[in-house]
């Protein structure tokens, strides 16, 4: 199975080039959360996962944003993080494909400022 | 240091493991034919996780360890249990299929599989299950039926049993909800006993309703919370009501605490005792009511060592009655300051008697010591209540006292007459009398069964048969008793429901439930798993005060991978 390169990243195994700004934030999960008489938080924190976060193209061809529509139900997203380690997580997209030109250069159709947003699903320890 | 308390003392804590079982397994179920292939096969309706299943030292399904520890499974020895050679080994390959047939004597509803290895599916009428470590499948009440098999992996299917009944296991990967109420009662007027439950909410991805709705009444579901290493106890509750599944696969199951077989009635009891040695005897008859519901207890302080005996003769007569209300009043009232006249191991000590169950039910007599220490800075929406301040308790006092008869005459008899019956040899009468009597005799007549209420009696000859017994007298003084002390407040009734003067003076008197605080506090808390109610803890507060609480009742809750309780305690030792 094939690995994205460090300016790729892949969803089920398609590769796409790296937005921009791509910079996933971690997030702590906590549950049980009480505060108490002193105005003191005290939770469990049972993991942490990826905040939500929307991926964003100046522009993508035509196939490129096919991926993109295509993405139904979980799915697979591979990328480095700036550990430059691979990671793999499982998302969901949770927005319409962002559109707004399009424009054929060449005879390729590009589509100007695509925007997707995604939703990590699982929680790691 | 224990990891709970480790966990509990940081501001941001791990989640608490949390596990339970429902083990609705019900024995009967038999083997009864096989079609396919298999390495091994052997009893595979040995209904116990207990055991290990010896791994087959070969290259294929996970078999064979590299680290050279593996060992032969050995076709010399014994097929037992022990020597991990029961259960069922497949050979390895998606698309191996087999069938395995099975049998019972009576309707099967429900079979669940124990699968320790390999992944694939089995199909009963059609409906294919995903195999997990536990697997329920839901039967149409058939006696014979069979299971198609399928491995969906290269490794080698292994399964350590197929039984009948219903058997699941709760942990943090399928339960969303989980949430023991455990309960004790401190409030002093007239407390009525109060039962545990739990709750759990459990995912389980096949529609198996119809399995879970055949499990029975009063099976055992266990729950324990914790970290690794250092769990609480295994707490065992009952089921009560049908377990449900909605549409989205979440299975409701509910249960109670043993103590709510307390709500039936006991037969009723007469037993009488010399009064050095009350102590003794009453707690006897406070653990024998709890036993004799049907209670197993885990532990049961041994009762106090009488120093003195002798005294006079003292009757107690219980009637026919819910325990819980004699349970609730003699742990209520029966408060006892040990005097130096009668040892009990320690002059001067406390007797307090307590039964809690809450999954762990045991009785104890020893004053309560202090177990825990929290801190108010530690937990939120606190509530102080204060109800009315009891400075007076009255109550009219009930006896029991069996005598001799006295007849019209004056003359003192042993017994007296109950009944006459004209009877007719080898015919079966039963007489019922309107007041309880004991020693019951009747002239020649075989006694077939007797009670307090009523006797039965096969006639040897045609005679008049004479019923004799002893009156069991309950009396009920004329003298509205009162106990006072000094501070302000107001009275309650009480209701004397223990049929015996003795100490009366001084359990109601004394040690505990006249100097009862009013005072009760709410909290919210982290949750520990190991507490139970009743036990004692030092609640320090914002103010610098620290005082001694006693837990009413834990409601904890585990949800979301988090854990919390409300806390109910009322100040000092009850």
């Amino acid at each position: 199975m094939a690995n994205p390169t460090i300016k790729q990243i892949m969803i089920d195994d398609q590769a796409l080039p790296k937005p921009p700004e791509f910079r996933p934030q971690r997030q702590d999960l906590y549950a049980g959360e009480i505060t108490t008489c002193t105005g003191k938080i005290i939770a469990d924190r049972i993991g942490w996962k990826y905040a939500d976060m929307t991926l964003s193209w100046p522009a993508l061809t035509q196939a490129e944003v096919d991926i993109l529509v295509g993405m139904s139900g979980p799915c697979t997203l591979k990328f480095h993080g700036l550990d430059g380690n691979l990671h793999v997580q499982t998302v969901v997209r949770t927005s319409v494909v962002g559109l707004r030109n399009r424009n054929t250069i060449g005879g390729t159709v590009y589509w100007r400022d695509v925007t997707a947003s995604i939703r990590f699903l699982n929680p790691l320890t | 240091m224990s990891e709970i308390d480790i966990q509990n003392a940081k501001q941001i804590r791990d989640p608490m493991l949390v596990r339970g079982q429902l083990k609705g397994i019900i024995s009967g179920l038999e083997y009864h034919y096989f079609a396919g292939s298999y390495v091994t096969f052997g009893d595979i309706t040995y209904p116990t996780a207990s055991w290990a299943m010896r791994k087959l030292t070969d290259l294929k399904g996970s078999g064979y360890s590299l680290d050279g520890s593996c060992s032969l499974h050995d076709p010399n020895l014994t097929e037992s249990k022990d020597n991990g050679k029961l259960g069922f080994r497949s050979y390895t390959g998606i698309g191996q299929s087999f069938t395995i047939g099975m049998q019972s004597q009576s309707q099967v509803s429900a079979v669940t599989i124990n699968v320790t290895n390999g992944a694939g599916t089995v199909t009963y009428n059609g409906n294919t299950y995903e195999l997990e470590t536990y697997t329920v499948v839901p039967i149409d009440n058939e006696t014979m039926f069979s299971l198609d098999f399928v491995s969906t992996a290269n490794t080698r299917i292994e399964i350590r049993y197929i039984c009948a009944g219903v058997y699941i296991e709760m942990n943090n990967a399928n339960t969303i909800r989980c949430n023991p109420v455990l309960r004790s009662f401190t409030n002093p007027d007239n407390p009525s006993w109060a039962v545990s439950e739990i709750e759990f909410q459990v995912y389980y991805k096949d529609n198996i309703e119809s399995a879970v709705a055949s499990v029975s009444e009063n099976t055992i579901l266990y729950y324990r919370a914790g970290y690794s290493g250092d769990m609480s106890e295994w707490r065992r509750f009952y089921l009560t009501g049908q377990i449900t599944q909605d549409e989205k696969g979440v299975l409701t199951l509910r249960g109670v605490d043993a103590s709510a077989r307390l709500s039936k009635e006991a037969p009723a009891e007469l037993f009488s005792y010399h009064s050095r040695e009350r102590v003794k005897a009453l707690y006897n008859a406070f653990v024998r009511r709890i036993r004799n519901a049907g209670i197993t207890l885990l532990t049961t302080e041994a009762a106090p060592v009488t120093a003195e005996t002798g005294g006079e003769v003292v009757y107690c007569y219980l009637p026919e009655e819910a325990r819980s209300d004699f349970i609730a009043f003699f742990m209520n009232t029966w408060h006892d300051r040990l005097t130096s006249s009668v040892t009990y191991g320690q002059i001067g000590a406390r007797f307090w008697p307590v039964f809690v169950d809450a999954g762990l039910p045991r009785i104890t007599w020893s004053y309560p010591t202090r177990k825990w220490i929290i801190n108010e800075s530690d937990c939120g929406d606190i509530k102080d209540q204060y109800t009315r301040n009891i400075n007076k308790i009255s109550t009219y006092q009930r006896n029991t006292t069996v005598e001799n008869y006295i007849d019209p005459a004056g003359k003192s008899w042993y017994r007296e007459d109950i009944e006459t019956v004209d009877a007719k040899a080898n015919m079966t009468y039963t007489v019922e009398f309107s007041e309880p009597y004991t020693e019951t005799i009747v002239n020649d007549a075989t006694i077939v069964a007797s009670g307090y209420k009523f006797i039965r009696f096969k006639a040897k000859k045609t005679t008049k048969c004479k019923v004799q017994g002893r009156r069991i007298k309950l009396t009920e003084d004329a003298l509205f008793r009162t106990y006072n002390r000094d501070r302000p407040g107001s009275e309650t009734e009480l209701s004397y429901i223990f049929n015996s003067a003795t100490s009366c003076d001084r359990s109601l008197w004394g040690y505990g439930l006249i100097m009862r605080s009013n005072h009760t506090v709410t909290f919210k808390w982290k949750g520990d798993p190991r507490m139970q109610p009743r036990d004692v803890f030092r609640f320090d507060r914002l103010d610098g005060t620290q005082k001694n609480y006693t837990i009413e009742s834990i409601d904890l809750l585990h949800e979301g991978g988090g854990t919390t309780c409300t806390i109910v305690a009322r100040e000092g030792v009850v």
